[in-house]
Formats: structure tokens, sequence, C-alpha cells
């Protein structure tokens, strides 16, 4: 029941995990920014529009922004909040959750490449090769869990009992290096700085926004919306990495996980305040900086089990 | 049963080579006597379920396949042959027959462990194969393949010899010839060269039927023979299949990745796929040997059992779908395509959902076959020992690697050759083509639903045919899996039927160009091409993959003139292992020639020579 009301209020709250990241950049930027319900509106103003497609365009392109909308809204069904597993978990659906994701985003790529632009297709490109090496990290963080689990593999019984397992004191530290591998993870999936400018107004820059430039009204509302409840799922994961188990109230719960969403989206924020985009050739570094962190968690982790 | 064969090889062979002229009474022979073997196989193979002796039914996981492709090959054929080689059609049919023939046969006779008539029916499938993929006697490239081909198979034989002679005394051996012999038909990496020779000379139906069908002959013989030597010996096998096969997946796709050609490029994604499943039967091999984690066990070689299936229908699906392309444009190169979505519908719906497939992406059956894979990987994780554990880990995420490089790698391919605009004039005309090839396509992707919903069913049959139990939990995962799947589906409906009749409001679409950033006519010139839209991963990757670049220019004053980009990726097995090798040999050879002088007097001498070398030799021993 806690799990349903949680999920409800993902699906409604996503759009708004954006107004917060961005309030927070127009705050260091000493700006007023867009509303906090920004996205609600450009979101709902996209809905009335017409559906343009292009030309050279085929069904792929019509179809692509649904199968994405679809992968995204079943991969946060399979998410559990503390104590209460999704009724859809089973062992092993991490693996669907992040390959859900993969869906998601083999679908924007292909519906890039329909277009025949040529922006479109380099940042379907960019796409492809970052996400590619971004698998990898993400299976060595899965392996870090599996490693520290008690038995068991689905979502819930992962991420759950975490902080639990590692234990407190110095045998937190592969933890929190694997919670820093994930974020890494977290801003490159979801096209944030330093890895992508969702701002940028240049397409050559552009990875996420130059796949979606064909894309307008209601094609356009759906990314929009599927691009916020990915960033939202992913960052309850990460919540859930290091928010010890809380069994006290459902209600109470629910808060906490959404207060550390909250927060994980003004963290964004700060970065993406002070950070710059990196170069294009740097990013691959960045990525496998990540997945370096994360094996040394593991290796951490094996020598203060022994 | 014998006078059935027999009036089957004289429909198959023979008579399609006395009837030559007859184009329409040469397929018709051809086609039908193809399809009744499958079929007479396939009644075999179900009563076989049946009945009480159950050890052979570990050949219908590999008969499968063969069947599958068998048929849909010979159908394709039907439509690929129109217009290609007239008047040598009787033979191919006799070709495609016999090689179909050899398949069933090698699997019948290692399953019986008749040892000389498996040898011989390897030989014959191997040689029937060979003299398909040399079809083409005007192409140089089709009989440089069809030679490395031949030795390729013939090495491939000559081990499997000395691993049958070897057997009883010299265990270590044994398994070093088992794993070359096998091996060279599997493809696993510095024995994979024939492979993307051979796939693109030969004709679609036959790449089709080699890739989805022959491959998985390897690995049915490594697991059989594998499971022989006992426990002692396991570990060693499985660590050596885990190496191959993390080599070979990640390389193969790599070079997936920066491939032109597409049935290349589908040649090295075999070769990846074969080491995602080596991968499998590696930690199946590693843990029965450590005698521990069993839930690991059954599941990886479910896993893999799985996924054979699974690669060879969407292979297949692939390789076919490549044939409509080269029959329809005259060519395989992917930068000279493009657009062909709209013009090949059918094809090109079919090619999107098999390259889906293949990269491992839910909902599709590629999907479970992964998922038992990285269960299998991440229970070893969970309960293995320390050793278990890291090699579990390592495969987990190469697995991972090995799919977001296949995204990348299929969405090149499918991208270059069916979206954006046509870019040559080839690519402009294409049409679907005739039903005989559009239909085993259809089929062969249709075939993707029973593998994706019966998967609890399969897993099952996996596990009784090879004796293990299946445990409950690991049936729930998978009826879970597919349950979200169909969750999936709805979802995906309901959102389809949304987003197109209540959300429009009876508005109706509008078209128009495409953006491109201000030019009024975009034109295909303008596309990312597939080498482009590869480069990124390709110059990351560049230590490994070698790529040959050449930039032409030419000199110019104030503006500059047309210039040339060119980049090719030639496979690192040949250049930088085979080639030194055979230079090697034939400088060694070259000078051993010279003996060879025409001067009397130095022959004598030679013959002296010898003479006393056999001498001292019979003396002295």
């Amino acid at each position: 029941m806690y799990w349903f009301i949680y999920f409800l209020i993902s699906l409604v709250a996503a759009p708004l995990l954006v107004g917060i990241i961005n309030k927070v950049k127009a705050f260091f930027a000493g700006r007023k920014g867009p509303r906090l319900l920004q996205l609600y509106f450009d979101i709902f103003k996209l809905l009335k529009k017409d559906r343009i497609l292009s030309n050279t365009s085929t069904i792929i392109m019509e179809i692509c922004p649904i199968v994405n909308l679809t992968a995204v809204v079943v991969a946060s069904a399979l998410m559990p909040i503390a104590g209460y597993p999704s009724p859809l978990g089973f062992e092993g659906d991490i693996i669907l959750f992040f390959y859900l994701f993969g869906l998601g985003r083999i679908a924007t790529i292909f519906a890039a490449l329909d277009t025949g632009s040529a922006f479109e297709g380099m940042g379907a490109s960019r796409e492809a090769q970052f996400s590619a090496i971004v698998e990898l990290v993400i299976f060595t963080i899965i392996t870090f869990l599996a490693l520290i689990s008690t038995g068991g593999f689905s979502l819930d019984l992962l991420l759950d009992v975490s902080i639990t397992n590692t234990g407190v004191g110095l045998a937190i530290t592969p933890l929190l290096l694997i919670t820093l591998a994930f974020l890494i993870v977290l801003l490159c999936e979801n096209c944030r700085v330093p890895f992508d400018d969702p701002e940028t107004h240049l397409e050559l820059t552009m990875i996420h926004e130059a796949m979606i430039l064909d894309n307008a009204g209601p094609d356009l509302a759906i990314i929009h919306y599927a691009a916020a409840l990915k960033l939202w799922t992913m960052s309850g994961f990460l919540v859930m990495l290091i928010l010890p188990k809380l069994i006290i109230n459902g209600f109470v719960t629910v808060c906490c996980y959404i207060i550390g969403i909250i927060v994980i989206g003004a963290f964004i924020g700060v970065v993406e305040s002070i950070l710059a985009r990196a170069r294009f050739v740097k990013i691959p570094q960045l990525i496998l900086s990540a997945f370096t962190i994360a094996l040394i968690a593991i290796l951490l982790h094996s020598i203060f089990r022994y | 049963m014998l006078i059935t064969t027999i009036i089957l090889i004289i429909c198959g062979v023979f008579i399609p080579l006395a009837i030559n002229k007859n184009s329409r009474l040469v397929n018709m022979f051809g086609a039908g006597s193809v399809i009744t073997l499958c079929a007479s196989i396939a009644c075999i193979m179900i009563q076989r379920l049946f009945s009480e002796v159950n050890y052979q039914t570990v050949t219908n996981f590999f008969a499968i396949p063969i069947i599958i492709l068998g048929i849909a090959g010979a159908i394709h054929s039907i439509g690929y042959l129109r217009g290609h080689w007239e008047h040598k059609r009787g033979l191919y049919w006799a070709l495609y027959f016999l090689t179909i023939f050899g398949m069933f046969s090698v699997l019948e006779q290692f399953i019986n462990q008749n040892i000389i008539s498996a040898l011989l029916s390897w030989e014959m499938m191997s040689l029937a194969s060979a003299g398909l993929v040399g079809f083409d006697t005007k192409s140089k490239l089709s009989q440089r393949a069809f030679w490395t081909y031949m030795l390729a198979s013939n090495a491939g034989a000559a081990f499997l010899m000395l691993m049958f002679a070897s057997a009883d005394s010299y265990p270590i051996l044994c398994i070093i010839f088992m794993l070359i012999g096998f091996g060279l038909k599997v493809g696993f990496p510095i024995l994979h060269v024939w492979l993307p020779q051979a796939h693109p000379a030969a004709p679609a139906p036959v790449s089709a039927l080699m890739s989805g069908a022959m491959l998985n002959l390897g690995v049915f013989g490594i697991l059989l023979c594998g499971t022989i030597f006992g426990r002692d010996h396991y570990s060693l096998i499985g660590y050596i299949l885990v190496t191959l096969g993390i080599i070979g997946s990640v390389g193969g796709i790599l070079f997936a990745l920066a491939q032109r050609n597409i049935k290349t490029l589908l040649a090295f994604s075999s070769i990846e796929n074969m080491g995602i499943i080596s991968m499998a039967l590696g930690l199946y091999f590693i843990t029965i040997g450590y005698g521990a984690c069993l839930q690991s066990c059954y599941l990886a070689l479910a896993g893999a059992i799985y996924h054979i299936i699974n690669h060879s229908i969407l292979k297949g699906g692939l390789f076919l779908s490549a044939g409509s392309i080269y029959k329809q444009t005259g060519t395989l190169n992917m930068e000279e395509l493009g657009g062909l979505m709209k013009r090949m519908p059918i094809i090109g719906r079919c090619f999107a959902i098999n390259s889906v497939g293949i990269c491992g992406i839910p909902p599709l059956n590629g999907f479970i076959g992964e998922l038992l894979i990285y269960v299998a990987a991440f229970y070893g994780v969970i309960y293995g020992n320390t050793c278990i554990a890291a090699i579990s880990a390592t495969i987990a995420i190469m697995l991972a690697l090995t799919g977001g490089l296949a995204c990348a790698a299929f969405s090149k391919c499918f991208g270059a050759c069916f979206m954006g605009e046509p870019r040559t004039e080839k690519a402009e005309k294409a049409t679907d083509g005739s039903p005989f090839m559009t239909i085993p396509v259809v089929v062969l992707t249709l075939l993707t639903i029973p593998a994706t919903f019966l998967a609890p069913l399969i897993f099952r049959a996996i596990n009784n045919a090879f004796g293990h139990p299946t445990f409950m939990g690991n049936v729930q995962i998978l009826n879970c899996a597919v349950m979200i799947i169909v969750l999936l589906y709805m979802v995906f409906g309901l959102f389809y039927f949304v987003h197109n009749y209540i959300l429009p409001g009876g508005r109706k679409i509008r078209r128009g160009p495409t953006w491109d950033c201000g030019y009024a006519k975009p034109t295909a010139r303008m596309e990312y091409t597939g080498t482009a839209f590869a480069q990124p991963l390709v110059d990351f990757f560049s230590p490994f993959l070698r790529s040959i670049r050449k930039i032409t220019r030419v000199k110019s004053n104030l503006f500059p003139k047309e210039a040339n980009y060119s980049i090719e990726t030639k496979d690192a097995g040949t250049g930088l292992f085979w080639d030194p090798i055979f230079k090697c040999l034939s400088k060694i050879f070259n000078k051993l020639h010279e003996l060879q002088s025409g001067s009397l007097h130095f022959y004598i001498l030679i013959m002296v020579i010898a003479i006393l070398i056999m001498l001292i030799w019979g003396f002295a021993f």
C-alpha cells in the first residue's frame, strides 16, 4: 500500500525534481529562475500542440517516444522503498531495471537516427558511446551490492540492507565510494553537467537535446516527462543506497525518501552551478574513473571482510 | 528408415544435380527435400521427448536451430537464387541438402558416440558448407574465404582426430585438442578468422545457417566431450572457456562496431554471441568442477543453451534480411544504403526487432537468455567461494560491456541501412522483394514471441534434458520476468492508444522537413554515416582495433576541394597472428624450394645423405 502511494507520488512529482535543480541553479547564478512547476506547464502546453513529424521519419519515430516512456515507467514501478518491496519485484529484477533504461535509450537512439539529421546522428553517436561504457560501471556497482548482500538478489534486498550489511566505521568507506560511483552514473545517464548540459543552445555540444531536435508537441512532452521520471527513479536508487533501513512508520519512510531525493536534486543543482561541461574526449575518462572507484570499493570491501 | 533416407538423399542431391536446367523443378525438389528432411527430424525429436531413454533430448536444443534455419533458409534461397547462378542451381541445392544432412548426422553420431561416423559427418558438413561459401567462383573474395574456411575446418577435423587419439592417455593434451578442434567451428578468438571472411562471401541463407546453426555444433561438441573428462579437469576447461569467452565477446563486438559491410558486422556479432555462450559454459564447468554453488551452475548452463536458441532465431533473421538487402540493392556496404525502412517496410521492421533482440534488450527473447546468465553470475558472486565470485563478477561486468557495445553496433547497422534518406541510387529503388524472401524473415521474427513467453517451459525442458533439478526459485525468476514483459506490452498499448487516439483530439499529424539547423532542404549527404556514428567508440578503442585511416586531399589554393576519408578495420586475428605465421612458413618453404634446383648431382647427394641417416638410425636404435 505504502509502496503504491510512493509510486503514485513519484509519477506525479517527478517533474518537480527538475524544477528544484533549476531553482538551485538560478539561486547560484543570482537569477530568479523559472518557476518550480515550470516543467508541468511546459508538458501541459506541449500536450495541447499538434504533432509534427519529419518527412524522412518512419514508424520508428512515431512509436519510440512511447517505448521510452513505457520502459521508464515500468522501471520505476520496479523500485522498492525501504521495507516495502515493489509488487513486481523478483530475484534479478535489478538487471531488468537497468536494461529497461537500456530499452528507453536504444529507442531514443533509433528515433534520432530516423530523422536523418546530422545533429541527431551526432547526439545518438555520443549517447551510444557513453552509455556503452556506463554499462560497465553500473554492473560493477551491482556486483558490489551482490557481494554485500546476505543472500537474495532482488532490488529490495540488495538496496534495503546495504548500510546494515557493511557495518559502520571504517567498513562503510566502500559503500561511500560506490555511492560516489553511482552519482557519476546518475549524472551521465540523465545527461547532466559535466556530461551534457541540458541548457545548451548549440546543437554541436548537445547529447540528449540533440537527439530530440525533431520531436515536437506531445512527443516532446513525453520525452521530457520520461527524462524527469528517470532522474527521479535513479535518484531514488541513490537514496536507497545511502539511507539505512527505516522501519518506523510507512508515512515517515516515504517522507524520508522524498526528502532524500529532493536533497539529491539540490546537490545536482549545486554540481551544475559550480562545474562546467567536460570536453567530449574527457567524458569516457570520467566514466572510467567511476569504474575504477567502484572497483576500488569492491577491493576494499574484500579486504575489510577477510 | 534407411529407405526413407536413401530416397531423401536421391531427391535432395542427385535429382537437383540431374535436372539442373529446369529452374522451377530444381527449386521444388531442392527446397522440398530440405523441408522434408527437417520435418522428419522434427518428428523424431518430438517422438524422443516421450520416449524412456532421454539422454538424446540434449540434441533437441541443437537440432531446433537447424530445423528452423534449414527451412527458413530453403525458402529464402528460392528468392535469393532468382537471377543468380542460373546454371548452378542443382549444385547449390545438393550442397545445401548435404550441409543440413551433415549437421543432423553430426548431432546423432556424437550423441551415440560413433566416433568414426561422427568425424565423417563432421567432415561432410564442413565440405558441403565450404562448397557453398565458395559458390561464387568469379569473386576473388569468395575464393579467399573458401580457402580460409577449408583450412580452418580441415584443421579442426584434424584436431578432433588427435583428440580422439589422445583421449585415453593424455587428458590435458586431449582437452587442448578438443578446444582447438571445436573452437575452430565455434569461432573462439584467434581461431575465428574464417568467420568474418566466410559470412560475407556465402549466400545469405547459407550465412544464416552457418552462423545460427553450425557454430552451435562446436558448442555442442565441447559440452558433450567436456563432460567426459571428469571432475579434475572441469575447472581447467572452465577457466579456458571463460577467458576465451571474455576476449571473444568484447573483442567480437568491438570489431563488429567498426565494420562497414553488414554481413561482416553480423559475423563479428556471431563471434560475440558465441563468446557470451562460452562464458556461460565456462561458469558451468567451473562451478561443477568445484562442486559448489549449484544454482549458479544449472542457471549458467540453461542460460547458455537458451542463448544458443535465441541467437539462432535472431541472427538467422538478421542474415536473411541482409540477404534481402543485397538482393535489392546489390551492395552490403552500409554507407551506400539508407532510407530502406520506407522502401522495405517489412524487412525493416523485422530487422529493427531482431537487432533490439540480439542486444539482449527487453522485451525480446535475447533478454531472457542474458538474464539467466546474469543471475547465474550474480548467484556465483553471492553464494560462491572467492574464486567463483571473482570469475562470476568478471563475467557479469564483461557481459554488461558487451551489451552496451552491441547496442551501439546494432544501432549503427540499423540506422545506417534503414534510417534517413537513401545515400545512393541503388538504395532508392529497393523494395521488399518476393514473398519467398520476406516470409522466412517474418516467421523468424515472430518466433521471438514464443521464445520469450515460453521461457519457463523452455527452462524446464533444458534442465530435464541435462538431468538437472529445476529449482522453483529459478522458474519464479522467469515467470516474473515474462509477467513484467507482458506488463510492458500492456503499458505500451495503453500509452500508444492514448497518444494516438485520445490526445490528438481529432487533430492530424503534420509533416515537415527534418530540422537541420536552418538548412531548408537537408540531403542524404548531410546525414550521419555509420562510420561517423561509430567513430567515437572506434577511436576510444583504437589501441585494440588498429583501424587504418586514409585521407586523400586534392591540393587546392583558396577554396578546399573535395576530400576523401575512409577508415577500415581489419580482423586482428588475421593481421596480427595468422599472417605473420603463414608468411614465416612460406619463407621457410621458399628456402626449401631451393633444394629443387634441377641439378642431378644435388639430388643424388640428398639421397645419399638420407640413406646415411637411415642407416645410422637403424644401427643406433
